[in-house]
């Protein structure tokens, strides 16, 4: 997934300008990692497979301010905090943070198991609110003009079927991002959130799969006048709200629908 | 706790770079906010097994002043 530039309108970011972006290894955190990149900021670029953070690497338009930092971010949980200040004794203070690591697996009411919920609000909740923590930590971000981004979901707040716990870790996330921001606001640490519809990464074919759906983009076509999303729909309103030019925005929630919300019931 | 340990302690509960001293005045302290109180309050709980009230806190003047509050 290679989002550059499209065209001056996109915010300039500078190399000193280091931002962590979690989930780049695939999907919507890689069209964003790469076109942060390639707008001038250093990334550091998290996911769990090397491999996959490699060939990112490797296509991006400036690999030496794309550094690579696999992990499980279910390991060791409590020391996310920490491990976003060894990050910051490494790169230098963070401007940005997009937590766009996440899982989602069909789980109707009926199917839910402690377990097996607990473990999707580990990843989409609390590993993006100990990560939050550590970058709030004034010793760990750029002061004023530092910014964090989560990856909400439009099932927020319109939840689709099979998505009981997924859709409650989401709208965890969205409620906590501001009061995060309010706590922060003085700090000048700006807080918000991008929630996309349906968008075509393995995210979406696995869980397309999981319920059967041999066909997917077929399937949800129709729910999207502009059609399914893509990651490089997304990465550019990312990169927006984490630079300067959206510096009177925080506490907001950004819904990337394709439609669906405006004119879909109707179309 | 002597008093090296504790300025580490409030140093890191305040999350500031540079050291603190004994005489520094809470008010004069940039980091000094209501959400460093709130953490204050946590650490007088861990550390020294004491329960404060906010209220109390915000009389302190100086860092030793919470330190003898802390140890009191
Ligand atoms: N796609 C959609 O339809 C959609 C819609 C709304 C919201 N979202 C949200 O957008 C975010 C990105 O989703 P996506 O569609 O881009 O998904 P994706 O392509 O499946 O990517 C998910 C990313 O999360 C990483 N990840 C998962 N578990 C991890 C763990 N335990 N430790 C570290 N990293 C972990 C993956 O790393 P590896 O690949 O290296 O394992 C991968 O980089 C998610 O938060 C998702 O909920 C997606």
């Amino acid at each position: 997934m290679n989002c550059s530039a499209p065209n001056k309108v996109l915010p300039d970011f500078a190399e000193s300008d280091v931002i962590l972006v979690t989930g780049a290894s695939s999907g919507i955190g890689a069209g964003i990692a790469s076109l942060l990149n390639s707008l001038g900021a250093t990334v550091i670029a998290s996911g769990r497979s090397q491999e996959k953070l490699n060939a990112l690497r490797n296509d991006c338009a400036e690999p030496e301010r794309f550094h690579l930092e696999p992990k499980d971010l279910l390991d060791e949980m409590d020391a996310l905090p920490k491990w976003v200040s060894g990050l910051v004794a490494k790169y230098g203070k963070l401007k940005g943070m997009v937590c766009s690591a996440g899982i989602a697996s069909p789980m109707p009411l009926q199917l839910m198991e402690l377990e097996k919920a607990r473990r999707i609000f580990d990843i989409n909740y609390f590993v993006p609110m100990l990560l939050a923590k550590g970058f709030c930590d004034r010793r760990n971000n750029a002061g004023r003009g530092a910014a964090i981004l989560f990856l909400g979901s439009m099932a927020a707040t319109n939840p689709l079927r099979a998505q009981v716990a997924y859709t409650g870790s989401k709208a965890a996330v969205v409620a906590s991002a501001k009061g995060i921001s309010l706590e922060y606001s003085s700090a000048g640490i700006r807080v918000n959130c991008i929630s996309p519809a349906e968008v075509a990464t393995p995210l979406f074919y696995g869980f397309s799969e999981e319920l059967g759906d041999e066909a997917p983009e077929e399937s949800v076509s129709g729910r999207y006048p502009l059609g399914i999303g893509s990651p490089g729909d997304i990465a550019p309103l990312a990169a927006f709200l984490l630079s300067d030019q959206a510096g009177w925005i925080t506490g907001q929630n950004y819904i990337l629908d394709g439609g669906y919300n405006g004119c879909g019931a109707n179309w | 706790m002597d008093e090296n340990k504790f300025l580490a302690l409030f140093q890191d509960t305040l999350q500031r770079e540079t050291p603190l001293n004994m005489d520094d005045i809470l008010a004069s302290l940039e980091e000094w906010d209501s959400l460093a109180a709130m953490a204050s309050i946590a650490l007088a709980e861990r550390e020294f097994s004491k329960r404060l009230k906010l209220k109390e806190l915000k009389q302190q003047k100086t860092v030793r002043d919470v330190y003898e509050l802390f140890r009191a």
